[in-house]
Protein backbone atom coordinates (compact mmCIF):
# COMPACT_ATOMS: atom_id res chain seq x y z
CA UNK A 1 0.00 0.00 0.00
CA UNK A 2 2.01 2.94 -0.83
CA UNK A 3 0.66 6.39 -0.62
CA UNK A 4 -0.11 7.01 2.99
CA UNK A 5 2.56 8.90 3.54
CA UNK A 6 6.30 9.96 1.46
CA UNK A 7 8.42 8.76 4.25
CA UNK A 8 10.08 6.03 3.44
CA UNK A 9 11.54 2.51 5.65
CA UNK A 10 15.06 3.72 4.63
CA UNK A 11 13.99 7.46 5.55
CA UNK A 12 12.44 7.21 8.84
CA UNK A 13 15.38 4.66 9.62
CA UNK A 14 17.91 7.63 8.95
CA UNK A 15 15.62 10.20 11.15
CA UNK A 16 15.64 7.41 14.11
CA UNK A 17 19.23 7.16 13.61
CA UNK A 18 19.85 11.18 13.93
CA UNK A 19 17.32 11.63 16.94
CA UNK A 20 19.72 9.45 18.47
CA UNK A 21 22.48 10.73 17.77
CA UNK A 22 24.09 7.93 15.85
CA UNK A 23 23.96 9.05 12.24
CA UNK A 24 26.75 6.59 11.39
CA UNK A 25 24.15 3.56 12.76
CA UNK A 26 27.25 2.10 15.09
CA UNK A 27 25.42 1.67 18.29
CA UNK A 28 22.34 1.27 16.76
CA UNK A 29 21.95 -0.52 13.34
CA UNK A 30 19.28 -0.17 10.52
CA UNK A 31 18.15 -3.78 11.07
CA UNK A 32 17.52 -3.18 14.47
CA UNK A 33 15.86 0.21 13.94
CA UNK A 34 13.73 -1.70 11.68
CA UNK A 35 12.93 -4.09 14.06
CA UNK A 36 11.26 -1.14 16.39
CA UNK A 37 9.56 0.37 13.59
CA UNK A 38 7.45 -3.14 12.66
CA UNK A 39 6.72 -3.84 16.35
CA UNK A 40 5.72 0.07 16.41
CA UNK A 41 3.49 -0.73 13.28
CA UNK A 42 2.10 -3.67 14.53
CA UNK A 43 1.38 -2.14 18.24
CA UNK A 44 -0.15 0.54 16.67
CA UNK A 45 -2.64 -1.59 14.31
CA UNK A 46 -3.30 -3.68 16.91
CA UNK A 47 -4.75 -1.16 19.22
CA UNK A 48 -6.27 1.01 16.72
CA UNK A 49 -8.02 -1.23 14.28
CA UNK A 50 -6.05 1.09 11.94
CA UNK A 51 -5.65 -1.30 8.95
CA UNK A 52 -8.95 -2.82 7.80
CA UNK A 53 -9.24 -4.82 4.58
CA UNK A 54 -12.12 -7.05 2.95
CA UNK A 55 -11.00 -10.59 2.00
CA UNK A 56 -12.89 -12.99 0.18
CA UNK A 57 -13.43 -16.79 0.79
CA UNK A 58 -16.01 -19.48 0.16
CA UNK A 59 -18.25 -21.48 3.22
CA UNK A 60 -18.29 -25.26 2.54
CA UNK A 61 -21.56 -27.32 3.20
CA UNK A 62 -21.16 -28.67 6.54
CA UNK A 63 -18.67 -27.27 7.18
CA UNK A 64 -19.19 -24.65 10.53
CA UNK A 65 -16.29 -23.44 11.55
CA UNK A 66 -13.97 -21.01 9.79
CA UNK A 67 -10.35 -19.59 10.89
CA UNK A 68 -9.84 -16.29 9.19
CA UNK A 69 -6.08 -16.74 9.28
CA UNK A 70 -6.33 -19.81 7.39
CA UNK A 71 -8.99 -18.40 5.07
CA UNK A 72 -7.11 -14.89 4.47
CA UNK A 73 -3.62 -15.44 5.60
CA UNK A 74 -2.58 -12.40 3.91
CA UNK A 75 -4.96 -10.32 5.55
CA UNK A 76 -4.65 -11.72 9.30
CA UNK A 77 -0.95 -13.01 8.98
CA UNK A 78 1.05 -15.28 11.37
CA UNK A 79 4.68 -14.76 9.78
CA UNK A 80 7.11 -13.71 12.50
CA UNK A 81 9.49 -16.00 13.10
CA UNK A 82 11.60 -17.75 15.75
CA UNK A 83 14.85 -16.36 14.45
CA UNK A 84 13.63 -12.49 13.74
CA UNK A 85 12.47 -12.52 17.76
CA UNK A 86 15.49 -14.18 18.92
CA UNK A 87 17.85 -11.08 16.75
CA UNK A 88 15.24 -9.25 18.25
CA UNK A 89 15.65 -10.00 22.17
CA UNK A 90 19.54 -9.86 20.97
CA UNK A 91 19.84 -6.77 20.01
CA UNK A 92 17.83 -5.38 23.47
CA UNK A 93 20.19 -7.23 25.89
CA UNK A 94 23.40 -5.60 23.72
CA UNK A 95 24.43 -9.50 22.65
CA UNK A 96 25.38 -10.50 18.89
CA UNK A 97 22.39 -10.13 16.43
CA UNK A 98 22.88 -13.79 14.94
CA UNK A 99 19.86 -15.09 16.16
CA UNK A 100 19.70 -19.23 16.82
CA UNK A 101 23.04 -19.88 16.30
CA UNK A 102 23.92 -17.71 19.28
CA UNK A 103 27.67 -17.25 17.51
CA UNK A 104 29.44 -14.08 19.35
CA UNK A 105 26.75 -14.16 22.38
CA UNK A 106 28.84 -12.88 25.79
CA UNK A 107 28.81 -15.22 28.85
CA UNK A 108 25.86 -13.04 30.52
CA UNK A 109 23.33 -14.84 28.92
CA UNK A 110 23.01 -17.92 26.29
CA UNK A 111 21.13 -18.64 23.05
CA UNK A 112 19.46 -21.57 24.80
CA UNK A 113 18.46 -19.33 27.63
CA UNK A 114 16.65 -16.70 25.33
CA UNK A 115 14.83 -20.00 23.12
CA UNK A 116 13.90 -21.49 26.49
CA UNK A 117 12.55 -18.26 27.19
CA UNK A 118 10.79 -17.69 24.18
CA UNK A 119 9.26 -21.51 23.98
CA UNK A 120 8.00 -20.51 27.48
CA UNK A 121 6.49 -17.20 26.97
CA UNK A 122 4.55 -18.25 23.73
CA UNK A 123 2.69 -20.62 25.74
CA UNK A 124 2.15 -18.18 28.50
CA UNK A 125 0.37 -15.62 26.21
CA UNK A 126 -1.82 -18.38 24.95
CA UNK A 127 -2.88 -19.23 28.18
CA UNK A 128 -3.69 -16.03 29.78
CA UNK A 129 -4.66 -14.61 26.02
CA UNK A 130 -7.21 -17.54 25.25
CA UNK A 131 -5.53 -17.11 21.19
CA UNK A 132 -5.01 -18.92 19.05
CA UNK A 133 -8.13 -20.95 18.97
CA UNK A 134 -8.02 -24.77 17.31
CA UNK A 135 -10.56 -27.22 16.74
CA UNK A 136 -10.43 -30.47 17.18
CA UNK A 137 -12.76 -33.45 17.16
CA UNK A 138 -12.39 -36.77 18.57
CA UNK A 139 -14.06 -39.98 18.04
CA UNK A 140 -15.57 -41.44 22.34
CA UNK A 141 -16.85 -44.46 22.87
CA UNK A 142 -18.66 -44.10 25.95
CA UNK A 143 -16.20 -43.81 28.92
CA UNK A 144 -18.38 -44.87 31.75
CA UNK A 145 -17.25 -42.29 34.24
CA UNK A 146 -17.34 -39.41 31.38
CA UNK A 147 -14.07 -38.55 30.97
CA UNK A 148 -12.74 -38.00 27.91
CA UNK A 149 -8.62 -37.29 27.29
CA UNK A 150 -8.04 -34.58 25.18
CA UNK B 1 21.43 -30.07 12.18
CA UNK B 2 25.25 -30.11 12.48
CA UNK B 3 26.14 -30.19 16.03
CA UNK B 4 29.68 -29.86 17.17
CA UNK B 5 30.81 -30.51 19.84
CA UNK B 6 31.79 -27.82 22.19
CA UNK B 7 34.01 -29.50 25.41
CA UNK B 8 33.80 -32.92 26.43
CA UNK B 9 30.55 -34.61 28.36
CA UNK B 10 27.70 -36.35 28.23
CA UNK B 11 26.06 -36.30 24.42
CA UNK B 12 22.84 -35.99 26.20
CA UNK B 13 23.38 -31.94 27.88
CA UNK B 14 23.16 -29.44 25.69
CA UNK B 15 26.48 -27.61 27.05
CA UNK B 16 28.51 -30.46 25.23
CA UNK B 17 27.94 -28.88 22.12
CA UNK B 18 28.04 -25.38 20.37
CA UNK B 19 24.47 -25.42 19.25
CA UNK B 20 21.15 -25.12 20.97
CA UNK B 21 19.66 -28.90 21.92
CA UNK B 22 21.03 -32.04 21.18
CA UNK B 23 21.55 -34.01 18.30
CA UNK B 24 19.37 -37.00 17.62
CA UNK B 25 18.07 -38.95 14.89
CA UNK B 26 18.68 -37.31 11.13
CA UNK B 27 21.13 -34.76 12.65
CA UNK B 28 25.40 -34.74 12.01
CA UNK B 29 28.31 -34.61 14.52
CA UNK B 30 31.11 -33.52 14.42
CA UNK B 31 33.56 -34.05 17.61
CA UNK B 32 36.79 -32.04 17.95
CA UNK B 33 39.82 -32.36 19.30
CA UNK B 34 40.33 -32.64 22.45
CA UNK B 35 36.89 -33.28 22.88
CA UNK B 36 35.50 -36.87 25.08
CA UNK B 37 31.71 -36.91 23.89
CA UNK B 38 29.85 -40.00 25.84
CA UNK B 39 26.69 -41.90 24.91
CA UNK B 40 25.14 -43.02 27.76
CA UNK B 41 21.77 -44.47 25.89
CA UNK B 42 20.58 -46.06 22.52
CA UNK B 43 20.25 -43.59 19.58
CA UNK B 44 20.22 -42.83 15.81
CA UNK B 45 22.33 -40.54 14.30
CA UNK B 46 23.25 -38.89 10.86
CA UNK B 47 21.44 -37.95 7.92
CA UNK B 48 22.92 -40.33 5.15
CA UNK B 49 25.25 -37.97 3.79
CA UNK B 50 29.06 -38.61 3.09
CA UNK B 51 30.24 -37.06 7.05
CA UNK B 52 27.08 -37.70 9.41
CA UNK B 53 29.49 -38.51 12.28
CA UNK B 54 32.99 -36.73 11.92
CA UNK B 55 35.39 -37.33 14.94
CA UNK B 56 38.49 -34.77 14.64
CA UNK B 57 42.08 -36.01 15.59
CA UNK B 58 42.21 -35.99 18.88
CA UNK B 59 38.52 -36.41 19.35
CA UNK B 60 36.79 -39.30 20.79
CA UNK B 61 33.10 -40.52 20.99
CA UNK B 62 32.93 -42.89 23.63
CA UNK B 63 29.78 -45.37 24.05
CA UNK B 64 28.78 -46.63 27.58
CA UNK B 65 28.17 -50.34 28.18
CA UNK B 66 25.21 -52.15 25.80
CA UNK B 67 23.90 -49.56 24.25
CA UNK B 68 23.64 -49.28 20.21
CA UNK B 69 24.71 -46.31 18.44
CA UNK B 70 22.61 -46.46 14.32
CA UNK B 71 24.56 -44.32 12.51
CA UNK B 72 22.75 -43.49 8.62
CA UNK B 73 25.35 -42.31 6.66
CA UNK B 74 29.20 -42.54 6.61
CA UNK B 75 31.74 -41.84 9.52
CA UNK B 76 34.88 -40.06 9.19
CA UNK B 77 37.36 -41.48 12.03
CA UNK B 78 40.45 -39.45 12.62
CA UNK B 79 40.18 -39.74 16.23
CA UNK B 80 38.76 -42.68 18.19
CA UNK B 81 35.28 -44.45 19.15
CA UNK B 82 35.54 -46.18 22.53
CA UNK B 83 33.08 -49.20 22.86
CA UNK B 84 32.64 -50.25 26.64
CA UNK B 85 31.26 -53.91 26.68
CA UNK B 86 28.22 -54.70 25.15
CA UNK B 87 27.84 -51.35 22.89
CA UNK B 88 27.46 -51.96 19.39
CA UNK B 89 27.65 -49.63 16.28
CA UNK B 90 25.39 -50.21 13.85
CA UNK B 91 25.49 -48.55 10.45
CA UNK B 92 22.09 -48.31 8.70
CA UNK B 93 21.72 -48.18 5.00
CA UNK B 94 18.63 -45.71 3.63
CA UNK B 95 17.44 -42.59 4.46
CA UNK B 96 17.23 -41.52 8.39
CA UNK B 97 13.86 -42.27 10.15
CA UNK B 98 11.57 -38.82 10.59
CA UNK B 99 11.13 -38.61 14.07
CA UNK B 100 7.73 -38.37 15.29
CA UNK B 101 6.61 -35.05 16.60
CA UNK B 102 4.64 -34.85 19.46
CA UNK B 103 1.37 -33.13 19.59
CA UNK B 104 0.71 -30.99 22.76
CA UNK B 105 -2.28 -31.48 24.41
CA UNK B 106 -4.57 -28.35 24.36
CA UNK B 107 -4.05 -26.07 27.75
CA UNK B 108 -7.59 -24.53 27.46
CA UNK B 109 -10.90 -25.46 26.27
CA UNK B 110 -13.41 -22.72 24.89
CA UNK B 111 -16.00 -24.45 24.21
CA UNK B 112 -17.36 -27.99 23.49
CA UNK B 113 -19.94 -30.01 21.92
CA UNK B 114 -21.14 -33.48 21.62
CA UNK B 115 -22.35 -35.31 19.26
CA UNK B 116 -24.56 -38.67 19.95
CA UNK B 117 -23.70 -41.64 17.18
CA UNK B 118 -26.88 -43.34 17.86
CA UNK B 119 -29.13 -40.11 17.21
CA UNK B 120 -26.43 -37.76 15.07
CA UNK B 121 -27.67 -35.00 17.26
CA UNK B 122 -25.30 -32.53 18.29
CA UNK B 123 -25.38 -30.34 21.82
CA UNK B 124 -23.60 -27.86 23.15
CA UNK B 125 -21.60 -28.36 26.46
CA UNK B 126 -21.81 -26.58 29.74
CA UNK B 127 -18.88 -25.67 31.71
CA UNK B 128 -19.76 -26.60 35.11
CA UNK B 129 -17.80 -27.48 37.78
CA UNK B 130 -17.59 -31.06 39.53
CA UNK B 131 -19.17 -29.83 42.64
CA UNK B 132 -22.40 -27.98 41.28
CA UNK B 133 -23.10 -30.77 39.46
CA UNK B 134 -22.65 -33.42 42.12
CA UNK B 135 -25.23 -30.84 44.21
CA UNK B 136 -27.77 -30.78 41.27
CA UNK B 137 -27.56 -34.74 41.19
CA UNK B 138 -25.53 -36.94 43.18
CA UNK B 139 -26.62 -39.66 40.94
CA UNK B 140 -25.48 -38.22 38.03
CA UNK B 141 -22.35 -41.10 37.22
CA UNK B 142 -24.99 -43.89 37.38
CA UNK B 143 -27.70 -42.69 35.32
CA UNK B 144 -25.53 -42.18 31.97
CA UNK B 145 -27.46 -40.18 29.34
CA UNK B 146 -26.94 -37.19 26.28
CA UNK B 147 -24.16 -35.01 28.14
CA UNK B 148 -25.10 -31.42 29.01
CA UNK B 149 -21.98 -30.44 30.60
CA UNK B 150 -18.68 -30.26 31.12
CA UNK B 151 -15.82 -29.67 33.33
CA UNK B 152 -12.20 -29.79 33.16
CA UNK B 153 -10.59 -32.23 35.69
CA UNK B 154 -7.86 -31.27 37.62
CA UNK B 155 -4.96 -33.52 35.66
CA UNK B 156 -2.89 -33.03 32.88
CA UNK B 157 -2.72 -33.62 30.51
CA UNK B 158 -5.74 -32.14 30.36
CA UNK B 159 -9.04 -34.17 30.58
CA UNK B 160 -12.68 -33.26 30.19
CA UNK B 161 -15.64 -34.95 32.72
CA UNK B 162 -18.77 -35.38 30.67
CA UNK B 163 -22.06 -35.21 32.56
CA UNK B 164 -24.20 -37.31 32.21
CA UNK B 165 -21.52 -39.90 31.39
CA UNK B 166 -22.48 -40.38 27.45
CA UNK B 167 -25.07 -43.61 26.83
CA UNK B 168 -23.54 -43.67 23.48
CA UNK B 169 -20.73 -43.12 21.78
CA UNK B 170 -20.14 -40.00 19.98
CA UNK B 171 -17.98 -37.27 18.93
CA UNK B 172 -16.42 -34.29 20.87
CA UNK B 173 -15.66 -31.27 18.75
CA UNK B 174 -13.93 -28.98 21.30
CA UNK B 175 -12.53 -25.64 20.27
CA UNK B 176 -9.53 -24.90 22.03
CA UNK B 177 -5.96 -23.13 23.15
CA UNK B 178 -3.43 -25.30 21.89
CA UNK B 179 0.36 -25.08 23.65
CA UNK B 180 3.32 -25.12 20.61
CA UNK B 181 6.46 -26.98 20.74
CA UNK B 182 8.58 -24.66 19.06
CA UNK B 183 11.71 -26.10 16.67
CA UNK B 184 14.37 -24.62 18.19
CA UNK B 185 16.77 -25.19 15.81
CA UNK B 186 14.62 -23.89 13.05
CA UNK B 187 14.76 -19.98 12.99
CA UNK B 188 11.76 -19.92 10.45
CA UNK B 189 9.66 -21.64 12.67
CA UNK B 190 6.81 -19.96 13.55
CA UNK B 191 4.67 -19.34 16.80
CA UNK B 192 1.14 -19.85 15.57
CA UNK B 193 -0.26 -16.55 17.26
CA UNK B 194 -1.21 -13.24 14.81
CA UNK B 195 1.90 -11.01 14.03
CA UNK B 196 0.15 -8.14 16.21
CA UNK B 197 0.61 -9.66 19.32
CA UNK B 198 4.00 -11.43 19.12
CA UNK B 199 5.87 -8.31 21.08
CA UNK B 200 3.61 -9.74 23.78
CA UNK B 201 6.12 -13.13 23.65
CA UNK B 202 9.45 -11.03 22.98
CA UNK B 203 8.18 -9.02 26.59
CA UNK B 204 7.61 -12.03 28.63
CA UNK B 205 10.24 -13.84 27.47
CA UNK B 206 12.62 -10.52 27.86
CA UNK B 207 10.20 -10.39 31.66
CA UNK B 208 11.73 -14.05 32.47
CA UNK B 209 15.16 -13.55 31.05
CA UNK B 210 15.89 -10.32 32.97
CA UNK B 211 14.86 -11.46 36.24
CA UNK B 212 17.04 -14.70 36.55
CA UNK B 213 19.35 -15.03 38.97
CA UNK B 214 22.06 -14.11 36.91
CA UNK B 215 24.86 -11.76 35.58
CA UNK B 216 21.60 -10.66 33.01
CA UNK B 217 19.64 -9.65 36.18
CA UNK B 218 18.12 -6.12 35.30
CA UNK B 219 14.86 -5.67 38.22
CA UNK B 220 14.13 -2.28 36.18
CA UNK B 221 14.06 -3.50 32.83
CA UNK B 222 12.16 -6.92 34.29
CA UNK B 223 9.73 -5.35 35.75
CA UNK B 224 8.69 -2.83 32.68
CA UNK B 225 8.77 -6.27 30.37
CA UNK B 226 6.79 -7.70 32.68
CA UNK B 227 4.05 -5.06 33.06
CA UNK B 228 4.07 -4.24 29.02
CA UNK B 229 3.21 -8.35 28.48
CA UNK B 230 -0.04 -8.03 31.01
CA UNK B 231 -0.98 -5.16 29.29
CA UNK B 232 -0.48 -6.50 26.12
CA UNK B 233 -2.43 -9.68 27.52
CA UNK B 234 -5.23 -7.32 28.55
CA UNK B 235 -5.55 -5.80 25.00
CA UNK B 236 -5.65 -8.96 22.90
CA UNK B 237 -8.30 -10.24 25.25
CA UNK B 238 -10.23 -6.95 24.13
CA UNK B 239 -9.11 -7.03 21.00
CA UNK B 240 -11.43 -8.03 17.50
CA UNK B 241 -10.55 -9.05 13.95
CA UNK B 242 -14.00 -9.81 12.73
CA UNK B 243 -15.59 -6.41 11.53
CA UNK B 244 -18.26 -7.23 8.76
CA UNK B 245 -19.23 -10.11 7.05
CA UNK B 246 -21.64 -10.72 4.15
CA UNK B 247 -23.15 -13.72 2.89
CA UNK B 248 -24.02 -13.46 -1.03
CA UNK B 249 -23.20 -9.76 -0.15
CA UNK B 250 -25.85 -10.00 2.05
CA UNK B 251 -24.43 -9.05 5.76
CA UNK B 252 -24.92 -10.75 8.43
CA UNK B 253 -25.74 -9.99 11.97
CA UNK B 254 -22.66 -11.32 14.39
CA UNK B 255 -22.74 -12.07 17.69
CA UNK B 256 -20.22 -14.17 20.31
CA UNK B 257 -20.49 -17.40 20.06
CA UNK B 258 -21.57 -17.58 23.51
CA UNK B 259 -24.44 -15.82 23.25
CA UNK B 260 -24.97 -17.82 19.58
CA UNK B 261 -24.85 -21.13 22.14
CA UNK B 262 -26.93 -19.87 24.69
CA UNK B 263 -29.70 -19.00 22.19
CA UNK B 264 -29.73 -22.16 20.72
CA UNK B 265 -27.62 -25.22 22.32
CA UNK B 266 -28.57 -27.19 19.34
CA UNK B 267 -27.68 -24.78 16.29
CA UNK B 268 -24.91 -27.00 15.50
CA UNK B 269 -27.87 -29.61 14.24
CA UNK B 270 -29.40 -26.72 11.78
CA UNK B 271 -28.36 -26.86 8.22
CA UNK B 272 -29.44 -23.77 5.06
CA UNK B 273 -28.43 -20.19 4.59
CA UNK B 274 -26.64 -18.63 7.49
CA UNK B 275 -28.83 -15.95 8.90
CA UNK B 276 -25.83 -14.96 11.62
CA UNK B 277 -22.76 -15.49 12.47
CA UNK B 278 -20.88 -15.95 15.65
CA UNK B 279 -17.68 -14.92 16.30
CA UNK B 280 -14.49 -15.76 18.22
CA UNK B 281 -11.93 -13.85 17.37
CA UNK B 282 -10.19 -14.87 14.31
CA UNK B 283 -12.87 -17.84 13.89
CA UNK B 284 -16.24 -16.75 12.19
CA UNK B 285 -19.23 -19.71 12.69
CA UNK B 286 -21.91 -19.32 10.30
CA UNK B 287 -25.62 -20.70 11.93
CA UNK B 288 -27.12 -22.12 10.30
CA UNK B 289 -23.95 -24.81 9.17
CA UNK B 290 -24.05 -24.06 5.10
CA UNK B 291 -26.21 -26.39 3.21
CA UNK B 292 -24.46 -25.97 0.05
CA UNK B 293 -21.37 -23.37 -1.05
CA UNK B 294 -21.52 -19.94 -0.12
CA UNK B 295 -19.64 -16.63 -1.23
CA UNK B 296 -18.30 -15.10 1.36
CA UNK B 297 -16.56 -11.18 2.22
CA UNK B 298 -15.65 -10.63 5.27
CA UNK B 299 -13.98 -7.13 6.62
CA UNK B 300 -10.91 -8.03 8.84
CA UNK B 301 -8.57 -5.86 11.16
CA UNK B 302 -5.36 -6.72 9.09
CA UNK B 303 -2.36 -7.38 10.59
CA UNK B 304 0.11 -4.21 9.38
CA UNK B 305 1.60 -4.11 6.43
CA UNK B 306 5.24 -4.31 6.85
CA UNK B 307 7.30 -2.30 4.56
CA UNK B 308 10.24 -4.68 4.12
CA UNK B 309 12.96 -2.68 1.89
CA UNK B 310 14.45 0.80 2.61
CA UNK B 311 12.39 2.31 -0.04
CA UNK B 312 9.13 0.97 0.87
CA UNK B 313 6.53 3.65 2.04
CA UNK B 314 5.30 3.75 5.88
CA UNK B 315 1.73 2.76 5.33
CA UNK B 316 0.77 5.53 7.57
CA UNK B 317 -0.35 8.96 7.55
CA UNK B 318 2.06 11.77 8.04
CA UNK B 319 -0.09 13.03 11.02
CA UNK B 320 0.29 9.65 13.10
CA UNK B 321 4.06 8.87 11.86
CA UNK B 322 5.24 11.08 14.52
CA UNK B 323 3.89 8.33 16.65
CA UNK B 324 5.52 5.74 15.48
CA UNK B 325 8.71 7.67 15.74
CA UNK B 326 8.62 7.89 19.54
CA UNK B 327 7.71 4.45 20.26
CA UNK B 328 10.88 3.22 18.26
CA UNK B 329 12.69 5.67 19.80
CA UNK B 330 11.28 4.19 23.71
CA UNK B 331 12.13 0.47 22.74
CA UNK B 332 15.64 1.46 21.11
CA UNK B 333 16.55 3.18 24.24
CA UNK B 334 15.40 -0.31 26.14
CA UNK B 335 19.16 -1.91 25.60
CA UNK B 336 20.60 1.37 27.67
CA UNK B 337 18.60 0.76 30.98
CA UNK B 338 18.92 2.64 33.70
CA UNK B 339 17.93 6.48 33.20
CA UNK B 340 18.37 6.71 29.57
CA UNK B 341 15.56 4.75 29.01
CA UNK B 342 13.35 5.57 31.71
CA UNK B 343 13.74 9.16 30.27
CA UNK B 344 11.68 7.78 27.29
CA UNK B 345 8.62 6.63 29.41
CA UNK B 346 6.63 9.64 28.11
CA UNK B 347 7.37 8.85 24.94
CA UNK B 348 5.47 5.48 25.17
CA UNK B 349 2.66 7.16 27.51
CA UNK B 350 2.57 9.65 24.28
CA UNK B 351 2.08 7.12 21.51
CA UNK B 352 -0.73 5.37 24.34
CA UNK B 353 -2.33 8.48 24.37
CA UNK B 354 -2.75 9.05 20.79
CA UNK B 355 -4.05 5.59 20.36
CA UNK B 356 -6.99 5.83 23.03
CA UNK B 357 -7.67 8.66 20.87
CA UNK B 358 -7.55 7.29 17.97
CA UNK B 359 -9.78 4.42 19.48
CA UNK B 360 -12.12 7.01 20.72
CA UNK B 361 -12.69 8.18 16.74
CA UNK B 362 -13.32 4.66 15.65
CA UNK B 363 -15.93 3.58 18.37
CA UNK B 364 -17.60 7.11 17.62
CA UNK B 365 -17.21 6.22 13.35
CA UNK B 366 -18.26 2.99 13.90
CA UNK B 367 -20.76 2.55 16.87
CA UNK B 368 -22.59 -0.87 15.72
CA UNK B 369 -19.28 -2.66 16.63
CA UNK B 370 -19.30 -1.22 20.30
CA UNK B 371 -21.10 -4.43 21.51
CA UNK B 372 -18.28 -6.83 19.31
CA UNK B 373 -15.73 -5.08 21.26
CA UNK B 374 -13.65 -7.19 23.58
CA UNK B 375 -14.75 -10.67 22.33
CA UNK B 376 -12.41 -12.84 23.86
CA UNK B 377 -12.89 -11.22 27.28
CA UNK B 378 -17.00 -11.51 26.87
CA UNK B 379 -16.26 -15.45 26.45
CA UNK B 380 -14.18 -16.12 28.91
CA UNK B 381 -16.64 -14.03 31.32
CA UNK B 382 -19.40 -16.11 30.37
CA UNK B 383 -17.42 -19.48 30.31
CA UNK B 384 -15.13 -18.19 32.96
CA UNK B 385 -11.96 -20.12 33.74
CA UNK B 386 -10.08 -17.84 36.27
CA UNK B 387 -11.15 -15.48 38.88
CA UNK B 388 -8.93 -12.83 39.27
CA UNK B 389 -7.86 -12.95 42.94
CA UNK B 390 -4.95 -11.23 45.38
CA UNK B 391 -2.21 -13.32 46.37
CA UNK B 392 -2.83 -14.54 49.65
CA UNK B 393 -6.56 -13.95 49.77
Amino acid sequence: VAGYSQVSLGTLTSQISGILDDAGQVYWTAPEIQFAIWEALRYWGALTNYWRARGAFALSPGTPYYDLSVQLPALRTRSWTLGQMTQEIQYLLLEAPNGISGVGMSGQVSVSTILSAIQRARNRFALDSKIPLSIHRTQASTPPDGLVTL
Amino acid sequence: MLFTSESSGNWSVPGTWAQPGIPGPGDTIQINPGNVVTLTSSLSVGDAGPSAVVIELGGVLALTANITLTIYGAVIDLGDIDLALGATLNFASGPPPVPPVPIPAPIFVHRASWQDAFSGIWTNLWREDAWSVDRANPLWTVEPGMPREYSEAELSPLQLQLSPPPANAGSLEIITVDPLLIDITNPSATFNLPDEWIHAVKWAALAEILSSDSQINDPLRAKYAEHRYQQSVTFARDARSILRTLVNNIPLPLDSLASIDAGNPFWRNSSGPPSLAGVLYDFLIPVDVPDQAYGVTSDVVESAPIPLTPASFLPIGEEDLAHIVDYALHVLLFKCGGDEFTSTMSLYDGFMNAIAMRKGVNLAKIRYLTPLFGQVQKESQERPDRIEQEVGT
